[in-house]
């Protein structure tokens, strides 16, 4: 389990968000086989001020969370591993939730 | 099976297409089914291979100055655009779920591309206007391109060049380094 999270957790963190200099908080929960993403709005915020309004922020930051997931999905299939994918997109950035089955 | 190191290679950008080599069917049918799959979440979908049409959309794309962040500047068109298969997704709003729709959709593209010995690129800077006007004949005039309306290039790398190479303005650009590890917690 872990080391599937780790795999997981290293897809994230090669996702091509980092050349938009956009972060993930990715937190893997072995016990629970659980990985959490939420985008580190205080760094993107940070290094992205200048012309781009939230909107724009938030749009850019959904688009590059969806690349992520979407490679993911690619690996996770590829290795047939059951998962449960939550997405939530309730107010602000939005949140995404792995849960192996 | 996708490998940790093609998901490298998706991290970064191609910029030094071999126009001459277009995409084989094989993976044009993988990337259709993808599409088709996720087709309700576009209003737009377009699949370019016409190198006129490629031409007229990189002529309306300027690099953005983002020298505040260290980036070296100067005017240029984006060659990200210049791929032998260019996608255009168009969501239905700037709303999260259409942006994340669409970055989903292009990850899975992305990946079955690079698993066949493919490389992709992004471009999100271009002229939306100019854009639009570009594809006049096939956008209602009462809709719009929105933020997650962007490019993606799908192609082989000319040979002898860097991905970075770009190719019209004999220049290579250098990849942002990996993220701080310290957004990234492992629970036992």
């Amino acid at each position: 389990m872990k080391q599937i999270l780790q795999q997981m957790v290293e897809i994230i963190h090669l996702s091509p968000a980092r050349q938009a200099q956009i972060y993930f908080k990715v937190e893997a929960d072995a016990a629970r086989g659980t990985l959490s993403v939420n985008t580190a709005t205080d760094y993107f915020l940070e290094e992205r001020s200048g012309p781009r309004d939230d909107s724009t922020k938030i749009a850019e930051a959904s688009f590059h969370l969806g690349l992520a997931m979407g490679s993911l999905e690619e690996w996770l299939q590829d290795e047939r591993i059951n998962y449960n994918l939550e997405e939530a997109f309730k107010g602000g950035y939005p949140r995404v939730k792995v849960t192996l089955l | 099976m996708t490998t940790l190191s093609q998901h490298e290679q998706f991290s970064h950008t191609t910029r030094s297409y071999d126009l001459t080599r277009p995409v084989d069917e094989n993976l044009k049918a993988k990337i259709n089914r993808i599409i088709d799959a996720n087709k309700d979440n576009f209003q737009y979908i377009f699949v370019l291979e016409d190198k006129d049409l490629i031409e007229k959309i990189y002529n309306v794309s300027d690099i953005p100055d983002e020298s505040s962040l260290g980036i070296p500047y100067f005017p240029r068109k984006n060659s990200q655009l210049l791929a032998p298969l260019l996608l255009l997704l168009v969501p239905h709003g700037n709303d999260q779920y259409s942006s994340y729709m669409a970055g989903k959709t292009y990850g899975h593209i992305g990946l079955t591309a690079i698993d066949a010995g493919y490389y992709t690129s992004f471009c999100i800077c271009y002229d939306r206007e100019k854009a639009k006007a570009i594809f006049a004949d096939k956008i209602a005039p009462t809709h719009w391109l929105p933020l997650g309306a962007i490019f993606m290039g799908v192609g082989h790398i000319a040979p002898d060049t860097m991905p970075q190479t770009d190719l019209r303005q004999n220049l290579i650009t250098s990849s942002v380094s990996k993220a701080s590890r310290e957004y990234i917690t492992v629970l036992d």
